[in-house]
């Protein structure tokens, strides 16, 4: 065996045990969703049995699961759309655009990243009181309209793309909404799909703030509706229930994920985000 | 009876000029909208039944419109209603844990019930005589009603009959004392090859269920854990606080009866249904799911309390109900009878009348 083939191999191992140990939660959550009642071996990855679908029918029965998908689609569907916008009209104007003070505009922007969100639930809650968002959709939505990620992500994808394209389209008399419409997003289409994936997973699993935006039960997302019958305090939690409930809230993410992992992961390896 | 702590979820009025403001702008036309915050301490479909309550409510009441919110945890509540009030749409009620109302009280962000109590008819002293006095502690502040008990919820010991049965122990006299709890641990304890194949007693240390279990523990031993009247006065060194963990230490480290470290609530229930623990101490608001999901047969005790030390307290024994108190059998409780709470609160006798702190603070 050659010094290449033996670094490989010990590379495989290592990929391996990490991959093992990222499966052991959602293989365990698969055994426990499919087991009813609370088995004496609950922690077993390979019991006996028996099983069943019982815990998905209590999950489902336990909430309103079409409402909260329905909410956190167009939570999280509405969220992005404005940040495409956004996100790649900042980071065009960070990486093309000279103004003065624009890299200390740039730096004020990141230094958002800094800041943790909690420390802004108050004062976001009474901005959406007074825009009279508060207990809608829209309000659980809006804080995020602006991603400051997103534009250092976008800005510095433009900055990859050579000039070239650009300059060419100019002389062929493209103004700058058409020049970042048909030369910059179809050439940053991988950035934009890694920052898609980010903002949606982020958003589908979030829970504090929809928690602190919305009150009325029409508007409730998955993740709160989940916590509703996941998190007793004072008994001991009904491992399948949970499992099968986790399952529902997690599905349509994990299908995406399984549907598109080749590109999925050919946009991360573009974009540099692990 | 036992120590009631708090570990009881209270409707707290908060902010009610708001809401009053908000009743009178609207009720000429339409039914007055009011936010009720609840937390889901227990397990079940509770958000499910709280729905349906207040539902029943609303058709009851055309003139009120409650919506009932779903909060999260303990914590997330509280978080919840903080923002609520800082954003300025204040909920007109929210059900917590009563640990938090003190704090609320004296960020002046809750109203206190009298008015509504009078407003009703009645005194806030009949008021609260519907509720056994042990409840009372937790809902009056500063001689002001701002808590409503509800969904209270007190330590049990829950036991394993055929573990008790086994290790040649009389399942219809459960522990009544400490020394006979400690007793009742070795014989319940298994050991086989140095591992311990069955703990003797398990009981939940996350979030405050350690603070709570020694609360109850030393209000067993004839003590307080803080002062009552006066919060953020915690008895950390007193002899009654000293040997509640005397007897946790002598459970855990000297005998190893209970298993160390800290232990969650899950842990305890799924060793409980699997009889890898005889006994353990859990809320009254778990005896629901113990009943559903517990296979093995199971009864459920008071907390054992230490006799001989409040005998020695002076200050009990001038009391004569007290004595009485003494005396009284330790009583099996049958968990079939403990859900459908029986009406008759004489049952429970005024422990926190028996041994209160001293008066004094506010």
């Amino acid at each position: 065996m050659s010094r290449t083939q033996k670094w490989r191999l010990l590379g495989l191992l290592a990929a391996s045990a990490v991959a093992v140990i990222w499966v052991v939660p959602f293989a365990w959550m698969a055994v426990a969703a499919l087991r009813p009642g609370i088995p004496a071996d609950t922690a077993s990855l390979t019991p006996a049995g028996p099983f069943g679908l019982r815990n998905f029918h209590d999950a489902w029965q336990s909430g309103s699961f079409p409402l909260w998908y329905l909410n956190t689609v167009v939570v999280c569907s509405g969220i992005l759309a404005v940040q495409l916008v956004t996100i790649t009209a900042a980071g065009y104007a960070f990486a093309r655009l000279t103004f003065p003070g624009r890299e200390v505009l740039f730096a004020l922007f990141l230094l958002q990243l800094l800041l943790v969100p909690p420390l802004l639930i108050v004062p976001n809650l009474a901005t959406l009181v007074s825009l009279h968002l508060y207990d809608k959709l829209l309000g659980i939505m809006a804080p995020y309209f602006a991603s400051a990620f997103g534009t250092f992500l976008m800005r510095q994808t433009f900055r990859t793309i050579p000039r070239d394209y650009e300059e060419a389209a100019m002389l062929e008399g493209a103004t700058v909404p058409a020049l970042i419409r048909h030369v910059l997003v179809p050439l940053a289409r991988p950035g934009l799909a890694a920052f898609a994936i980010v903002s949606v997973t982020a958003h589908w699993n979030e829970f504090l703030w929809p928690l602190m935006a919305v009150s009325s039960p029409s508007s409730q997302v998955l993740t709160v509706g989940l916590a509703s019958f996941a998190s007793g305090a004072e008994a001991g939690s009904a491992w399948g229930v949970v499992a099968a409930g986790t399952f529902l809230v997690a599905g349509p993410l994990l299908l995406l994920f399984l549907l598109f992992q080749r590109r999925f992961v050919a946009s991360f390896l573009f974009s540099g985000i692990k | 009876m036992e120590p009631i702590t708090r570990r009881a979820a209270l409707g707290a009025a908060l902010a009610v000029p708001a809401a009053a403001a908000l009743g009178s702008v609207a009720r000429a036309a339409s039914p007055t909208e009011i936010d009720l915050f609840f937390p889901v301490p227990v397990q079940g479909n509770l958000a499910n039944k709280m729905r349906e309550l207040i539902e029943r409510f609303n058709t009851e009441h055309p003139d009120v419109q409650v919506t009932a919110v779903y909060t999260g945890s303990y914590d997330d509540t509280n978080l919840k209603t903080r923002a609520a009030i800082k954003a300025g749409r204040p909920p007109a009620a929210v059900i917590m844990s009563a640990n938090f109302v003190r704090e609320y009280v004296i960020n002046e962000d809750a109203d206190p019930f009298d008015p509504l109590i009078e407003h009703a008819g009645k005194t806030p002293d009949t008021f609260m005589d519907e509720f056994w006095p042990a409840l009372q502690p937790n809902s009056v502040i500063g001689r002001r009603i701002y808590g409503v008990p509800f969904q209270n919820s007190t330590p049990l010991l829950y036991y394993n009959v055929s573990a008790f049965t086994e290790a040649g122990l009389d399942p219809d006299h459960p522990p009544a004392n400490w020394a006979d709890w400690i007793a009742a641990g070795k014989a319940l304890t298994k050991t086989e090859g140095g591992q311990t194949r069955r703990w003797g007693l398990m009981f939940p240390a996350t979030y405050d269920y350690c603070g709570w279990i020694v609360s109850g523990l030393t209000m067993s031993n004839g003590g307080q854990y803080f002062n009552h009247d006066y919060g953020g006065e915690v008895y950390y060194n007193a002899p009654s606080t000293l040997g509640t963990l005397a007897l946790l230490d002598t459970m855990v480290n000297r005998l190893k009866v209970v298993p160390p470290g800290v232990s969650d609530a899950n842990a305890c229930t799924s060793a409980f249904f699997a009889g890898h623990t005889a006994m353990m101490v859990l809320s009254t608001g778990s005896l629901s799911f113990v009943r559903e999901n517990m296979k093995l047969p199971y009864r459920v005790a008071f907390m054992p309390k230490n006799v001989a030390k409040r005998r020695s307290d002076r200050r009990r024994v001038a009391d004569p109900a007290q004595r009485q108190f003494i005396g009284a059998p330790s009583r099996r409780l049958d968990p079939d009878q403990l859900v459908d709470e029986p009406r008759d609160r004489r049952r429970v006798e005024p422990v926190h009348r028996l041994f209160r702190a001293p008066q004094g603070g506010l």
